[in-house]
């Protein structure tokens, strides 16, 4: 919080003031000094008492309004009720509590301060979380605290509302020919369509299937194979890019010049730009980490929705967990895609056939767009 | 934010009251000017379009050359520690308030303001200082909350711009606030000021005082003196402070005013001593013990007296008791020894506690006062050359000064008078200032062993102690007893309040001469110039509000400074038994309406009874009631039910209300959103809290969804379980 007007504690000035008033009043029976006496002891009385009620009437509850992502404000909202009937609430200072080290080693925190909520009113609040690590991060409890009228004396009160945040990593804007050049390596990729005239491409032959109409038989082909087949049409597909994330190799063991965690973070933040670029240009994209346990793939998909889900698995990693070696199996459904894969040190093959872009960690400011590096 | 609009301007009016306030404790008016105008100043300089505070290293001079000439000023004494520190503080006001705007300045400039008024009510008395502390403390409980919310936006927005980056760049957002917020500050502002005056009050009131204070605020007057001395090296100081307020009231009570002026007899003075000096004769001195509120008789010649009352309110009390002509009885308002001469009827208090500041005395009006003749082993006074010129002016008017010892009253009258003229005429001049003398006629005076002689036929100017002096001299030589009466004089009438309003410049001196055996008569020998007692002297409507404000400072000097164990006594005992009548009062208001009813139903005493049977029942069913109501509301508030839900429902789901009540508490809320049962499984708790937090869930939705009915002791069960859980979420939060 910022730091306090007055070099002093209130109470150690009010102590102070009642050492200067309280000899005279008490001794020597000034009837002025006895009046300011009598005034500093009820302002401090009532403050005690008025702080109190106050704080007691108030309930909080916690608004989630956006998600995180590092270098993006993330909003925090409180809902702010004053359930006395008669007594409004002034200077309500709204803090979160790290009592375990729950969200303060991923965010820089502001206070939300409300001025007044009435008798019987709830207003909302807000405070700017700056986020500044990817990760999981805890809030557990929220502390209200309020010292009106006069500063001297404060109550605070601590509701308890449990909520788990994933801080997304940071996405920079990278260079537009950095995604062309990887997609224009790999196939542009044809989709499958069962149904469809007109102006769709010839995609192959197939079983008949129920449902097919008659102009989707292939009646030469069916004559030919004495059974009947359908022909498959296609439209072109947007080009499909799959983000391979190499996480293998145990922290202590790469090789990397700079430090090793920073060079995984980078590399996971390169992840995360290519994949915002990719929703940017309109491709269909996906995400397979490998050496960490994450969720199951979901396959090239398209839209925001898609991307928030994969930055939820990128912000998920833990890079502390055991690394597990790669499977084969993993590796199966990356034809027709334009892949890169990502490691935080100097590239390796990761058993893929094909052509693959290879990328380390370090070359993240190397990609990034031009108006981003002069920035940075 | 129209709530904070005028913030700075009160900041800054607080702060200005505080300095003219400590100003007016020290009675310094050059510090007041210069402070006020720098403080005003300030405003400008500072609070306008352009700010320009001061440099800090200026600053830092500037508060040691406060330090530097306070240090100087001070006569490094304890007794002038608040005044020399009140001073600096005044000061370090002023450079506070030409330093740069900014939230810590403001809350230091609230600061210093506290510690003004603080070190000024150490030492103030003036009712001025009061009104301007009544004042900031209404003002300081408006701002001191201002401040509160001020500091929060300024702190709120720093807070923001800290937490971000600042090449983000956060946009600036209003304080939130609810629908009323201007109202509800000042609802609460006058709340609390009204509680903080109340309460404060009462403590001001019942805190034990040890002693009485009274003596302390109210200096002596002057006036009356018991030695003479016309020594020329003293001067006479031409005060305009109020020393007392006069009223008259007949024996109808009607107020009114005399047609000459009000001659106050303080002191008599008959003894020449020699070398200019009169002393007071004290012969026939009695005590009397005067009771409050009762009339004390002082004459006791028998007879019924036609009189009228003075009333008389000393602004300074004093020793002397002032009377005119001759008094016939006293009342005083608290109980008091007076000495009370019957020869010379002066008075004076005898008491170790406090002189009274009002007493009321009955006089009669008469011309002359009845008094035993002087007595002749008095020092009379003796002078060759003064004799001289008494007897010759005198035999100017053809009275022998030889026969004068057994004249009639009409010639011992004439010569009065003659004397009279004599140094009324434009010989002599009133004179109070013997600084304005040549430094010749000064010496003259001073070297002089008789300064009446040096006076009559010398200098011929001085004040009227020395005309006084002169006609008694002269009355002397010439065998007509007279003495010297010091007192005040005064025809200064203040229409608004019906009163005489006597000043210390009102102090004089004049003649009282034996006209016959035993009556004398007063007569004035000094000239009516400018500046003399004598010279009327009209009240302007300025001068009656100065004088409503003297008597104001006093009532505050007296109530308020002077506030000690014998007036908290009074007003404990006024106001407990202001209580006690009121409780009787209204028990027998309560008493004669119970016998009325008894007799308009003609019910007799059991039918009494069974009213009030009936109407206490009633009064029980209707609490009872409103409880009830209120329990069924807070259940379907806690558990959002609808209006609709049957009461048996709300009967039955009570003790679960109960238990979201418990866990509120404890600052687990449900989002209304959520059901309860999901609910429960997002918050920790401890385990036992946990397992029987689920068995309440069970029950709650059994009985809500599943028409399960409870009996009372499953409910007595249910509430005991709910006891439980609050115990156990205490014991893991100790």
């Amino acid at each position: 919080m910022a730091k306090r007007p007055v070099p002093v504690h209130p109470l150690v000035v009010a102590t102070i003031l009642l050492v200067l008033v309280a000899p005279p009043a008490i001794l020597q029976g000034n009837n002025l000094s006895i009046w300011l006496l009598a005034s500093m002891v009820v302002a401090t009385l009532i403050t005690f008492i008025w702080v109190r009620f106050t704080i007691h009437n108030i309930n909080i509850e916690r608004v989630h309004t956006s998600r995180a992502r590092v270098g993006q404000p993330f909003t925090v909202g409180y809902d702010v009720l004053n359930t006395s009937r008669i007594r409004p609430a002034f200077s309500l200072w709204i803090q979160e509590l790290d009592t375990k080290n729950t969200w303060s080693n991923r965010f820089n925190q502001a206070m939300a301060w409300v001025m007044e909520v009435g008798p019987r009113e709830q207003v909302r609040s807000d405070t700017i979380f700056w986020p500044t690590h990817r990760g999981v991060a805890y809030f557990e409890c929220v502390r209200v605290k309020t010292s009106f009228p006069f500063g001297m004396l404060h109550a605070s009160k601590i509701i308890c509302h449990p909520w788990r945040v994933l801080v997304q990593p940071e996405i920079h804007r990278l260079r537009p020919n950095v995604l062309q050049a990887i997609i224009s390596e790999g196939p542009m990729g044809q989709r499958s369509i069962r149904r469809g005239r007109g102006g769709e491409e010839f995609y192959g032959i197939r079983e008949f299937q129920t449902g097919d109409t008659l102009g989707d038989i292939a009646w030469k082909a069916s004559s030919r194979k004495d059974t009947l087949v359908s022909i498959e049409r296609s439209r072109p597909s947007p080009p499909r890019l799959r983000v391979v994330l190499d996480l293998t190799t145990p922290t202590i063991s790469l090789q990397c010049t700079e430090d090793a965690r920073t060079m995984e973070e980078q590399s996971i933040t390169l992840a995360a730009s290519l994949l915002a670029e990719a929703l940017r240009q309109g491709h269909e994209f996906a995400l397979t980490v490998l050496g960490l346990p994450t969720s199951p793939d979901v396959g090239l998909r398209s839209g925001q929705r898609h991307l928030d889900r994969l930055l939820g698995t990128l912000a998920s990693l833990n890079l502390d967990d055991d690394r597990q070696k790669i499977q084969q199996q993993m590796l199966r459904n990356f034809e027709r895609v334009g892949r890169v894969v990502i490691r935080p040190d100097r590239s390796e093959k990761v058993g893929l056939t094909g052509n693959d872009w290879f990328f380390t960690g370090s070359q993240l400011h190397a990609l990034k767009h031009s108006k981003e590096s002069s920035t940075t | 934010m129209r709530v904070l609009k005028h913030y700075r301007l009160l900041r800054i009016s607080l702060v200005l009251f505080a300095v003219v306030a400590q100003c007016v404790a020290l009675v310094n008016l050059w510090l007041l000017l210069v402070s006020g105008t720098l403080v005003v100043l300030s405003w400008y300089v500072i609070e306008g379009p352009k700010s320009h505070p001061i440099p800090t290293w200026l600053a830092r001079i500037a508060v040691g050359v406060a330090i530097f000439i306070t240090l100087f000023n001070s006569q490094m004494s304890v007794d002038t520690i608040p005044q020399s520190l009140g001073q600096f503080l005044v000061w370090l006001t002023i450079i506070k308030l030409f330093g740069e705007r900014s939230i810590e300045n403001d809350a230091q400039q609230l600061l210093l303001s506290i510690v003004l008024m603080t070190i000024a009510g150490l030492h103030a008395v003036d009712l001025l200082f009061g009104v301007l502390l009544v004042l900031w403390c209404g003002l300081a409980v408006w701002v001191f909350m201002l401040f509160q919310l001020y500091y929060g936006v300024e702190t709120m927005r720093l807070e923001r711009y800290a937490a971000v980056p600042k090449s983000y760049g956060v946009p600036w957002t209003r304080p939130v606030t609810g629908r009323r917020v201007n109202k509800a500050f000042r609802k609460t502002a006058i709340f609390l000021l009204l509680m903080g005056v109340v309460f404060s009050s009462i403590f001001f009131f019942v805190i034990p005082r040890g002693f009485s204070q009274k003596v302390k605020f109210l200096n002596e007057a002057i006036g009356a003196t018991t030695r003479l001395d016309l020594s020329p090296s003293r001067n006479i100081g031409v005060l305009k402070e109020q020393v007392m307020v006069v009223q008259l009231v007949d024996s109808e009570g009607v107020v009114f005013q005399l047609p000459e002026p009000l001659r106050l007899r303080g002191s008599v003075l008959e003894h020449y001593e020699g070398e200019g000096v009169w002393v007071q004769g004290t012969r026939h001195a009695k005590k009397f013990t005067l009771l409050p509120n009762v009339y004390t008789n002082l004459d006791n010649t028998g007879l019924q007296k036609n009189t009228f009352t003075m009333i008389i309110s000393m602004q300074r009390p004093a020793q002397t008791v002032y009377s005119l002509y001759q008094p016939v009885s006293i009342e005083t308002d608290d109980p008091v020894f007076m000495l009370y001469d019957t020869s010379l009827h002066t008075m004076e208090f005898k008491t170790n506690t406090g002189f009274p500041e009002k007493y009321r005395i009955k006089v009669e009006l008469q011309r002359y006062i009845t008094s035993s003749p002087t007595s002749e082993v008095r020092e009379k006074y003796q002078n060759e050359k003064v004799a001289k010129l008494a007897e010759k002016i005198l035999s100017d008017q053809h009275i022998d000064p030889k026969t004068l010892t057994n004249a009639p009253e009409e010639i011992r009258v004439r010569a009065s008078q003659y004397f009279v003229e004599y140094l009324t005429s434009n010989t002599f001049q009133y004179l109070t200032d013997q600084s304005l003398l040549a430094p010749e006629e000064y010496d003259f005076l001073k070297n002089h062993e008789d300064p009446t002689e040096a006076f009559l036929l010398t200098m011929q100017s001085g004040h009227c102690e020395y005309f006084a002096a002169s006609m008694v001299a002269m009355c002397d030589i010439v065998g007509l007893p007279a003495r010297i009466v010091t007192g005040y004089l005064t025809d200064r009438w203040d229409a608004t309040t019906q009163q005489y309003i006597v000043l210390d410049s009102d102090a004089h001196a004049w003649v009282e001469t034996e006209v016959a055996p035993g009556l004398w008569r007063a007569f004035d020998p000094t000239p009516s110039t400018g500046g003399s007692p004598t010279s009327h002297q009209t009240l302007g409507w300025l001068e009656s509000l100065r004088f409503a404000w003297i008597r104001l400072e006093k009532e505050w000097r007296l109530t308020v400074l002077g506030f000690d164990k014998s007036n908290q006594a009074r007003l404990m005992g006024t106001f407990f038994p202001l209580w006690r009548e009121k409780t009787l009062a209204a028990w027998e208001q309560t008493t004669l309406l119970g016998s009325n009813v008894v007799r308009w139903f003609d019910i007799g005493v059991g039918g009494l009874v069974w009213i009030v049977l009936v109407v206490g029942s009633i009064a029980g069913a209707s609490i009872v009631i409103v409880v009830v109501i209120g329990r069924r509301r807070r259940v379907r508030k806690t558990l959002t039910l609808s209006n609709s839900t049957s009461t048996s429902m709300l009967i039955n789901v009570e003790f679960y209300a109960e238990a979201v009540q418990v866990l509120s508490d404890a600052g687990f809320n449900r989002p209304i959103w959520q059901p309860a049962q999901t609910w429960i499984k997002t918050i920790r708790l401890p385990e036992e809290a946990e397992r029987i937090l689920q068995t309440l869930t069970r029950y709650y939705y059994q009985i809500r969804f599943g028409g399960k009915q409870l009996s009372r002791t499953q409910r007595l069960a249910m509430s005991s379980q709910v006891s439980g859980l609050a115990l156990a979420i205490r014991k893991d939060s100790t």
